[in-house]
């Protein structure tokens, strides 16, 4: 009898878990159940749409009749998985029984947005899916101003893409820095400089308190003073969605996500789990770097992870070994990116780091055009092992940080 | 680097002989920084 395999969650991690499980069995039946109505899509490009540079259709690069024809993967779509009975090796969705051999869950982050009054009005909105970015759109014809809650990259990227759409942009930030724990201030600050020059506002150490509005958005109140708008955009943070690992019992970590073995097998109560995988924004692996969990919650990492419980749903022996979570963003025209730990992502977990850097040009000195780069170097400074990177740059970044061997 | 471990003074000797001719200065901003890092190791030590 052919091999079951259940994927929840049609992200990075779901999707390429199929691919996985499809080339490792090549006879088994591969269900992918995901609550979205769009699938295979980039949602890192969801702010390039929003400003005018891509459409909507230009990053969604598969439809389930693809992963049909293709790979004989059935894609449920808009398909809530409702229950999950591990005894009965059964997932419920969308009113029918799906019996599994493996199950792969793969159902990713929810943003978290803080219990302030008010964080429900019209006009609110999380980035996070197309249908998330649609409505944002939607909203943005009709809006002259925005504030941005949270000064992360994807609330930076949004920022711009709002700005360059003629909106008035404060971005309100409840650290001291933008970019705050991957950046260190000293990298993040040219990046401030230069979005301020493009006239978004900066609103640093204020945590919202507040969303005021009697039928919509009228202003955010962040730090006791009030910062009117239109719309207000959530980029606060993603937190593991732990529906489904919670109706399963499976073990949670220190940093709330789901803990894994380098198989991609969650535990119960410390027990390995052989028939659950788990990948994506909602687990916790091995920092390189740091000597403790991280939640790595980048596309490239959900991919990697995707692919060994994949395999290993369908008979596989992969592992997955401590990640550096590399990043990269370009933001209104600069690019900055790292791996490994920041300064105080190294004091989180209780190495002294030491900082080299230096600055240059992104090309040759014989070649025109060059833009202005900063590299940043750490090491542990008892064992001088290097622990991360950072990189901020006019140009190229991208290519600079896969060139250079840290 | 990272994930393998390695120390400052590895990256250095491998940067030291990854690149002959340079073909972009690219490579010697990450050489500098890391010239620089080990500089202030020395210093703390």
């Amino acid at each position: 009898m052919a091999r079951r395999i259940v994927i929840i969650g049609s992200g990075a991690a779901g999707l390429t878990a199929a691919s996985a499980a499809r080339k490792k069995d090549k006879d088994a039946r591969i269900t992918v159940i995901t609550e979205d109505e769009h699938i295979a899509y980039s949602p890192c490009a969801i702010p390039w749409v929003l400003e005018g540079v891509s459409e909507w259709k230009d990053i969604i690069m598969h439809d389930p009749a693809f992963y049909k024809k293709e790979r004989d993967i059935d894609v449920l779509i808009g398909t809530r998985a409702e229950s999950v009975d591990g005894a009965a090796k059964k997932v419920v969705a969308g009113g029918k029984e799906h019996i599994y051999d493996s199950l792969v869950i793969a159902t990713g982050g929810t943003v978290f947005v803080p219990p302030v009054p008010g964080k429900d009005l019209k006009n609110v909105f999380v980035v996070r899916t197309i249908m998330d970015g649609m409505a944002i759109e939607k909203a943005m014809k009709d809006s002259e101003s925005a504030v941005i809650c949270g000064a992360g990259v994807i609330g930076l990227e949004m920022a711009v893409a709002m700005r360059n759409m003629g909106l008035k942009v404060t971005v309100i930030e409840m650290m001291g820095q933008i970019i705050p724990r991957i950046a260190d201030p000293d990298m993040a600050v040219p990046i401030q400089e230069h979005l301020e020059s493009r006239g978004i506002k900066f609103v640093l150490n204020a945590p919202v308190q507040g969303v005021n509005g009697t039928d919509k958005v009228e202003g955010v109140t962040a730090a006791g003073e009030n910062y009117e708008c239109d719309m207000v955009v959530f980029a606060t943070g993603v937190r593991a969605n732990l529906e489904i690992p919670r109706m399963l019992g499976l073990d949670i970590g220190q940093l709330g996500a789901v803990a894994v073995s380098p198989s991609m097998q969650p535990y119960v109560k410390g027990r390995l789990q052989k028939d659950i995988f788990v990948a994506g924004d909602l687990i916790q692996c091995q920092s390189a770097p740091g000597n403790g969990p991280t939640m790595s919650q980048l596309g490239s990492s959900a991919v990697r992870q995707g692919a060994v419980a994949g395999t290993n749903a369908a008979g596989g022996n992969e592992t997955l070994g401590p990640v550096c979570s590399p990043w990269i963003s370009r933001i209104g025209g600069m690019e900055i990116g790292g791996t490994g730990l920041s300064h105080s992502l190294a004091e989180w977990y209780g190495i002294k780091s030491i900082e080299g850097k230096a600055s240059g040009s992104t090309r040759a000195r014989y070649h025109p055009g060059g833009k202005a780069l900063t590299v940043k170097i750490s090491a542990d400074a008892s064992s001088h092992k290097i622990i991360g990177a950072q990189i901020l740059a006019g140009e190229n970044a991208t290519d600079v940080s896969t060139g250079s061997p840290v | 680097m990272i994930a393998r471990g390695e120390t400052v003074e590895s990256l250095l000797s491998y940067a030291e002989n990854a690149y002959c001719p340079p073909t972009s200065m690219v490579k010697d901003v990450v050489l500098s920084a890391a010239e620089d890092l080990r500089d202030k190791i020395t210093k703390v030590i």
